[in-house]
Formats: C-alpha cells, structure tokens, sequence
C-alpha cells in the first residue's frame, strides 16, 4: 500500500484556527481531549510540540509531544530519556485511512531521532481498541498503567541505544 | 452594588488547568465565539498561544480561580496575518465560571484590567465585541464607560472605551 502523503507542520498565527476547528466523530470524545486543550496546555507545558498533519491543503490531524511527567505530574521534573506523545487526532472526515497510523509513524521517527531520546511512551484509553492496534501495528508495546487505570505504551528505540 | 474585589493573575503551569477546567452555563455557551463548549476557555488560551501580543489573565478571588480574561493587539476579523489597528487593543475574552456569576466580579475583572491594558505603551483605545443574545453585556460594558461604536466582521455589536 502506498503510504498516504502525510506532512507535519509547527501549529503557528497562521494556521491554529484551523487545528482548533478539527472535530472527532460522535462518542470519541471521551478517548482524547479537544485540540484547543490540547493547544491550552503546549501553550504552558514547557517542552510541548505541536504538530499540524496535512494532507495537501487540509489540516486533517494533530499530535502533541514533550517531556514525560508520570501521570501528568507537571510540576515534577520529566523522566530523563523518555518523550509523551499526548494527543494524537485525526478529524472525523479523515478516518479510516490509515492517516491515524501515519502521524504517529512520522511522530515517532521524529522523537526518536532525538539523540537525548531512548522511547516514545503514551496513553491509550482502555476501550479505545482501534487506536491499540494502531499502536500495536507499529511496534509500540504496553509497559504499565497510568495513574487512571488506562494502558501506557513504549516504542524503544533499536539499534545502538 | 458592593464592589467586588478581584486580582488577575498571568495564567501560567501552575493555574492553567484550574481555568481550562472553569465552566459557563449552558445557554451561555455562544456567547465567547468558540467551539460551543461550557469549557470555553481552552479556545480563548490556545488563540493566546499563537496570537502576538494577547495576555490571558487569571481572575482570582481570594483562593479560587474564579474566570479569564484575555486582552490584545486589535487585528479586525481576526486577520492576525495584517498588522493591528495602531493604538487600540482588543477586550477578547471575559469568563465568569458559572458557580461565581452575579457577583459583579465581571465588571470588577475588566475595572481590575483596564489601568493594564492603558499601560500597554501607545495604547489608547480598547474595543470589545458581544453576542447580540447576550443582553447583559451591552449594559455592564456602558457601566464602565464603553459607547458603542458599530459592528464586528460577524455583524456583532462592538463596543470602545477611550483612555482618560
């Protein structure tokens, strides 16, 4: 299969409007935050990047990455070697096109080419299965549970790490 | 009307989710031209995050984080790619959370804000725009000396207040 032409873009004046108006589909609401609260809190998170996914000229998506505080402890300093991705988004008219897998891919390979960066980690809310497999599919593994019960997953990275 | 006291805070790490977190009534969810929600203030911080210049502020009352309210540069229909209108600021956002509403602490975050925003350098004008459906508004804002001065790129009415 031909990979889908996904580009990742810094979320700027120029295009925030747009990642705020991207929309889930009806009962996913309660598997990820909004994209203006995800933005809300890179905007006071140091260390938080967001990423716009663009499909041509559409913004179809977003991600979210920065330092891991276990369980969201903010205030705590972040575990040294390890990057959260924590929110991940691809807006209803898109799904289903294997552009969920895509970003995350791309993500990954970004955070991971870090030299300071040994493992990707997120959070996958417990019923959200599609997501798991999406996870799953790309070599990501479930390490422990987060502070609400739901399953935390790695991607290491290989090779002279 | 007793004066309600007030102090504004920069939001910052160690506030943002207690006003993220603030809440509006239902049928008030239209009223602060976002996504709809009794959250609105995700929006209104995002928006702050990438816009020049906007400086969203806690309302705070004793030890509760009580509303936001978000000032800047005055860009017409939000067309944040042209330069600002010189000298006028924008009043873009004012929150009460719902358990804290009809207090007066409204009018009390803007009086509280205003010498801030008039101490802005070149600053001399501040505008703001409401929804029509919000009724209250057009009177609280002529109680601190707004006027009326036309109506935003959605048709909604604006409001200016000129530095004394």
């Amino acid at each position: 299969m031909t990979l889908p032409a996904l580009v990742l873009r810094p979320v700027d004046v120029t295009n925030y409007a747009r990642f705020l108006s991207l929309t889930l589909a009806p009962g996913q609401e309660n598997f990820v935050a909004t994209n203006a609260e995800a933005l809300a809190e890179a905007a006071y998170v140091p260390g938080q990047e967001a990423a716009g996914a663009w499909l041509g000229d559409d913004p179809v998506g977003l991600i979210v990455w920065g330092p891991y505080h276990v369980d969201g402890n903010y205030l705590a300093p972040p575990e040294s070697g390890s990057t959260y991705i924590e929110h991940v988004m691809i807006a209803a008219p898109f799904q289903g096109r294997g552009l969920g897998r895509r970003l995350v891919e791309l993500a990954s390979g970004r955070i991971l080419a870090q030299p300071s960066c040994r493992r990707a980690v997120l959070a996958v809310h417990e019923t959200n299965t599609k997501a798991r497999a999406i996870y799953t599919a790309i070599g990501y593994r479930q390490f422990g549970r987060d502070r609400d019960g739901d399953p935390l997953m790695e991607l290491c990275r290989t090779g002279g790490g | 009307m007793n004066t309600a006291s007030v102090t504004l805070q920069p939001v910052d790490l160690g506030n943002y989710y207690r006003v993220l977190k603030l809440k509006v009534a239902a049928d008030q969810v239209n009223f602060l031209g976002n996504d709809g929600s009794i959250h609105p203030n995700a929006w209104a911080l995002a928006e702050s995050a990438y816009a020049s210049g906007f400086a969203p502020h806690a309302i705070v009352q004793g030890e509760d984080i009580v509303g936001l309210i978000v000032w800047g540069p005055y860009h017409p229909g939000y067309r944040f790619s042209a330069p600002p209108v010189p000298g006028t600021w924008i009043l873009d956002h004012l929150m009460i959370d719902i358990a804290h509403q009809g207090k007066g602490l409204g009018p009390a975050a803007v009086t509280a804000a205003l010498p801030l925003i008039f101490a802005i350098p070149g600053c001399r004008r501040l505008v703001l725009s409401y929804d029509p459906g919000n009724t209250r508004a057009g009177a609280l804002y002529g109680r601190l000396g707004f006027i009326p001065c036309g109506l935003d790129h959605e048709g909604a009415p604006m409001m200016e207040l000129l530095r004394s």
